[in-house]
């Protein structure tokens, strides 16, 4: 079996699934006139978790560089663990 | 599911001096750095054991940090949460300081909230005061107050020493009835940390065992003639969950928390808990250097563990011990050095459980969860 050939793992799935169904809601919000697209943004933002939340918002402005390079070290050390 | 709680001194400035409160620290390099802060986040959710995290945010007092603070502790945890993993933020504040700004944030982010409220206002005001000297009671009301207009979960938390036992549960219980405050907990004042103190030696304040029973029982007897379902008083829960043969929620019923909980100082340096402060056979290590993985292997939390095996080897034989587990190691710690009762074979919590067994009819005996922070801390 050519293991480099694997199906996706679990977490890449459902990233795949979460990114067209994302794809979708897009291009159907974009069709609403925009008190509608508004009421669906609140819904969905409702329906996200905090960090989800957080996610949305994005941090531009809140970290300086050098906070932002020290959070990539961190990533990509992986913590040294 | 392994869960890990941070209790995150992300401050030690404080702006009350309540009169039992040794926790506050003034001058500068009191308030976590942004580069703790994130190995810390880091840390605790790359950890791949931690399938669910909770950050407790303690002070000193955590709203006397700016909104931005938080708002870069929650850039963090968003970065490095990883994904199917439950992240929690419970706000352990003292009231005074919640304005709408902050209490926005608060409820869009979910955050839990615990209040700092020591009864009436002749009580509360006579311990919880301003460095002034000034009482903060009618600003902890503004802060509740603040806090319900947007929606944010809030509990509230008292600390019982002598002054509130001579005032007796019913004024402390219809207090908090009169205030429409549904959710709250007491925690059992506690003097310095002695590591070296003999058994017997005198600590000023401490309400040891017998007298915080005899406090809660009459509690119990208050909440079940109440009868209302929707108050939820922290300490008679968890021994009614338990009883209900439900597991611990509160940390204090859980058995062994070594491991579990871990309190997190601004400097990076991490120790078993909260209550444990002064005593250097429970400090761990840094987070800065050392991994999670690393703090529960170390030297320091193996000797916690085995002092703790011990502990509940000798009370495992009491009839209420597959109730409360051996209770919280903070009690037994001051229990042993203080409380010239003390009974090795008990940690002192039977008769409480016996009382609430013998009063509580079945339909009582399954709370349901609650927003208040389950996790005991000194104020």
């Amino acid at each position: 079996m050519d293991t480099d050939a694997a199906e996706p793992d679990g977490l890449e799935r459902r990233q795949r699934a979460l990114a067209a169904f994302t794809a979708r809601l897009d291009e159907y919000a974009a069709g609403l006139p925009p008190r509608e697209r508004r009421l669906l943004e609140v819904i969905i933002y409702r329906a996200m978790s905090p960090l989800e939340r957080v996610r949305a918002h994005g941090d531009v402005g809140l970290l300086t560089p050098d906070e932002e390079r020290l959070l990539s070290e961190l990533d990509e050390d992986n913590l040294g663990r | 599911m392994a869960e890990c709680s941070l209790i995150v001194k992300a401050t030690r400035l404080c702006n009350l001096r309540c009169t039992y409160c040794h926790d506050w620290r003034a001058g500068p390099g009191q308030t976590m750095r942004f580069d703790v802060l994130a190995r810390m986040t880091a840390a605790a959710l790359r950890d791949p054991s931690h399938d669910a995290v909770t950050f407790y945010w303690h002070g000193g007092e955590p709203s006397v940090l700016p909104l931005a603070y938080f708002q870069r502790a929650l850039a963090i945890q968003a970065r490095f949460a990883r994904e199917g993993q439950q992240v929690r933020n419970v706000f352990q504040t003292n009231g005074t300081r919640i304005s709408d700004a902050l209490a926005r944030f608060l409820s869009e982010y979910e955050f839990s909230t615990g209040i700092s409220i020591d009864g009436p206002p002749r009580l509360h005001d006579r311990r919880r005061r301003y460095v002034s000297g000034r009482g903060s009671f009618d600003d902890v009301a503004r802060g509740i107050q603040t806090l319900r207009d947007h929606g944010v979960p809030t509990g509230v938390l008292m600390v019982v020493d002598e002054a509130t036992l001579e005032i007796g549960p019913e004024a402390i219980f219809n207090f908090f009835i009169e205030q429409g405050i549904k959710t709250f907990g007491f925690n059992a004042v506690c003097p310095e940390n002695q590591p070296d103190a003999a058994p017997g030696t005198p600590a000023h304040p401490y309400v040891a065992s017998a007298a915080m029973t005899e406090f809660m029982a009459g509690i119990f007897d208050l909440w079940l003639a109440h009868g209302d379902r929707d108050v939820h008083i922290r300490e008679i829960d968890a021994i009614l969950s338990r009883l209900a043969g439900q597991p611990a929620r509160q940390c204090q019923l859980q058995g062994n928390c070594l491991g579990s909980y871990f309190i997190i100082e601004p400097d990076g340096e991490v120790a078993h808990c909260g209550l444990f402060v002064g005593d250097p056979a429970y400090r761990l290590g840094n987070i800065r250097t050392d991994s999670f993985a690393a703090l529960r292997a170390g030297l320091a939390m193996s000797a916690l563990r085995r002092a703790r095996q011990d502990e509940l080897a000798t009370t495992s034989a009491c009839p209420e011990f597959g109730i409360c587990n051996g209770w919280c190691p903070h009690q037994s710690y001051l229990s042993r050095r203080h409380d010239p009762s003390h009974r090795a074979e008990c940690c002192g919590l039977d008769g409480l459980i016996r009382h609430i067994r013998r009063s509580a009819p079945p339909s009582r005996q399954s709370p349901v969860p609650l927003p208040v922070p389950v996790v005991r801390s000194r104020a």
